[in-house]
């Protein structure tokens, strides 16, 4: 029994002593680690890697180094710049993959492979899509004197406009969740930048795994009611909407929509194309208005949120119809029919049906109060 | 060995058991189930862990009539001293190649999230040394220890329900679409993690209270069900059905998509609290492997064959080249684990009628 112990015990100290750590043991002084990366395609068909890593040296005045090569693959980018950067590049801290709109377009496919089979890298990095070349708009931000580093500036704002359903929750793991579903057609953050600072535009909306489309950040809003997720966002209408009589000085009305409850059925008969009927119960605030309404009046009241109501229906059937225009289904009706009328689904090529939906919806909301004016 | 160095309770014998199957089996048990019956692989988990409990209860109970006496006696006294040895060598092999499969499987998932390029020994040396301290000190240490990994799975329970926002139940359904002849033929897939409820039959002349063993044996089988019950409908509705298929460590990919504010990623913590179970499952068998070999050998324990007992688990452990054959190997344990479950239950059938043929004939 001692010899066990002290066989143990001789053992633990040629770890400690000899090994101290293992083979794959990184100093963090010795490491870069990258937070943002941008992937776009060069006129050869190659991937242009760019990536910032913050940089924490006194004696240097920059906080943030840009590094950029070209290759098929990742990894390979990864190692190359490993070669110029004086540091071992880690990607263990990305926090924004950004691609071009024109990349996005051509189709993501299994460019996010290395960060779903590499467990060092996280699955948690936003996907994003800019509006131009992400290794321009990397340049660009080392000019943003009066905005935190870029990883740390481009987190915040996308937090906030994630809480306000201006751009939606769209990270490493949930993107390639659904592509692999293949009945969900994943979404992505869609920003644009010049040279005062990145903007959030609303949300790329991609068919499979190409971006089709996007919509802007007050469509987006809309969009989150439609996929049932929590919404907080506001909904603007010019006073010519609510009444083409008003006169031209009036302004309009602004709603903030904060509770969404959603109903979807669908109904499928053989040779038709399904039929899908969404209920959508709304709450908002009025936040500001510049109409005459006594909002005290139940029926004044009742008349705007009609009015609204209206206004909201048409905009939701607007953006079903782009949606389908351009083929992508990021709201989830074919794992709906896929899941609740499987025979039907299997009988179709869902892509091919989608178009064809006929879509009801029927809008209600209320206004639970208006501020501390009528 | 040591009687009291062994002795143990009914309810750390159903903990035994309920870390060992669980430990290794929830990792690969959704991915697994995927490949052969899609989003109802929760159900093929319930059909086993009805059929599991079923055949625990059946080894309890015939336990039960073998006078307090493990499997490793009962062979001797049901076939003879030279075919019962004989038998007795095969459990041990068994018992011995399952714990290096298991040994072999776990430095495959280390190497997977966290060490690539440390040398398999290393890390074999290293992660199992805590087991062979405790093996060395006997099964009541290694059934104490177990109690440390409650915490692993009070965390793992807690993870799913801070991801409750990335489950789908849409991606449950249709219920069944997978029908019944392939549900029925992922059985033996599931099998696989249940994996573990044979050991009662090694160890059961070491439990001090076995007139309770059967229904804690029940107990732990029932946990065990719910807990993959809970695990591979979580992986399949966070997941969907054709992302799963191509995973090789779903529940710590499960890990890696909560966000936590400052930390970020908090994958690296859980998947190292879940280690304690992992190494605890791989324990189990070492235990019983070691338990066996003392059993067969009739000798006092011994430092140098002790030694030569972790070199040849460490040996074995290290046949496999590469992660196919590691999960080769655990296939090639899971079809032996129901082979030797098959003949603990023979064993304990002939014993039980001959027992009873004794006391009718003694009666008469």
């Amino acid at each position: 029994m001692k010899k066990v112990k002290i066989l143990s015990l001789c053992f633990l100290c040629f770890v400690h002593l000899l090994i101290s750590g293992c083979w794959d043991q990184k100093i963090f002084e010795e490491i870069g680690l990258a937070l943002v990366l941008g992937l776009e395609h060069t006129e050869n068909g190659e991937i242009l890697y760019t990536m910032t890593m913050p940089v924490f040296a006194e004696d240097i005045e920059e906080t943030m180094e840009i590094l950029s090569t070209t290759s098929d693959l990742l990894r390979q980018s990864r190692d190359q710049i490993r070669n110029t950067s004086g540091k071992r590049v880690e990607g263990g801290k990305i926090q924004h993959i950004v691609f071009s709109k024109e990349l996005a377009e051509k189709g993501i496919d299994k460019t996010l492979d290395v960060f779903v089979r590499s467990s060092e890298n996280p699955f948690l990095a936003n996907i994003i899509v800019v509006d131009g070349s992400p290794f321009e708009m990397l340049k660009m931000s080392k000019d943003y004197k009066d905005k935190p580093r870029l990883g740390v500036y481009m987190a915040n704002i996308i937090r906030h406009a994630r809480a306000n359903a201006a751009t939606p929750e769209s990270r490493i793991y949930n993107f390639t969740i659904l592509q692999y579903s293949e009945t969900i057609d994943p979404v992505a953050s869609y920003i644009s930048f010049d040279d005062t600072g990145i903007t959030i535009e609303g949300s790329a909306l991609f068919n499979g795994n190409k971006m089709a489309g996007n919509i802007d950040f007050e469509k987006t809003g809309l969009l989150h009611a439609l996929m049932g997720e929590k919404i907080q966002f506001g909904y603007y209408i010019k006073a010519k909407d609510i009444e083409e009589s008003v006169s031209s000085d009036k302004r309009g009305v602004s709603i903030l929509l904060y509770r969404a409850k959603r109903k979807i059925e669908a109904s499928c008969a053989d040779g038709t194309a399904p039929e899908i009927h969404i209920s959508l119960d709304l709450t908002g605030i009025i936040d500001e208005i510049d109409l005459d309404y006594r909002l005290d009046e139940p029926d004044d009241k009742k008349n705007l949120e009609e009015k609204i109501t209206m206004l909201l229906r048409r905009d939701f059937m607007n953006l079903l119809k782009y949606l389908q225009e351009i083929g992508s289904d990021p709201v989830g009706f074919g794992e709906i029919i896929r899941a609740k009328h499987n025979e039907y689904f299997k009988s179709v090529s869902w892509k091919t049906v989608y178009p064809k939906v006929k879509f009801d919806i029927d809008v209600k909301i209320n206004i639970e109060f208006y501020g501390a004016l009528y | 060995m040591d009687g009291g160095a062994n002795a143990i309770t009914s309810k750390q014998m159903a903990l035994y058991t309920f870390v060992c199957q669980t430990g290794i089996g929830s990792i690969v048990l959704p991915t697994a189930l995927a490949k052969e019956v899609g989003h109802d692989g929760w159900i093929s988990v319930i059909a086993t862990g009805v059929l599991s409990i079923a055949i625990a209860a059946l080894l309890g109970m015939l336990l039960k009539k073998s006078s307090g006496k493990g499997i490793l006696d009962i062979n001797k006294e049901v076939y003879g001293k030279v075919i019962g040895t004989a038998f007795n060598i095969l459990i041990f092999i068994y018992l011995l190649v399952t714990a290096s499969a298991g040994a072999g499987i776990f430095v495959v998932f280390l190497r997977i999230s966290f060490f690539r390029l440390t040398p398999q020994l290393i890390m074999s040396l290293i992660f199992m040394l805590p087991s062979f301290y405790m093996v060395w000190y006997g099964l009541k240490t290694t059934a104490r220890f177990k109690i440390f990994t409650l915490f692993s799975y009070v965390v793992v329970l807690v993870y799913i329900i801070l991801i409750y926002k990335d489950i789908r139940p849409t991606f449950l359904m249709p219920v069944g679409e997978a029908g019944i002849v392939p549900l029925l033929y992922s059985i033996k897939t599931s099998y696989f993690a249940y994996i573990g409820l044979e050991l009662i039959a090694v160890f059961y002349a070491e439990i001090t209270d076995n007139e309770k063993a059967l229904r804690w044996h029940v107990f732990a089988n029932f946990f065990s069900m719910l807990f993959f019950t809970i695990v591979t409908a979580v992986c399949t509705a966070v997941f969907g059905e054709k992302f799963l298929p191509v995973q090789s460590i779903t529940l710590f990919n499960l890990f890696r998509i909560y966000n936590v504010d400052v930390l970020e990623r908090i994958d690296l913590f859980i998947i190292a609290f879940w280690f304690f179970a992992i190494s605890c499952s791989i324990r189990a068998y070492i235990m019983a492997s070691w338990y066996s070999l003392n059993k067969i050998c009739k000798k006092k324990k011994s430092t140098f064959i002790y030694m030569i007992f972790i070199a040849l688990l460490i040996v074995i452990s290290r046949i496999p080249g590469d992660i196919n054959e590691s999960y080769l190997l655990l296939d090639i344990v899971n079809y032996s684990g129901m082979g030797i479950t098959v003949l603990f239950i023979i064993s304990l059938f002939i014993s039980a009628v001959k027992t009873k043929g004794g006391k009718r004939y003694e009666k008469g």
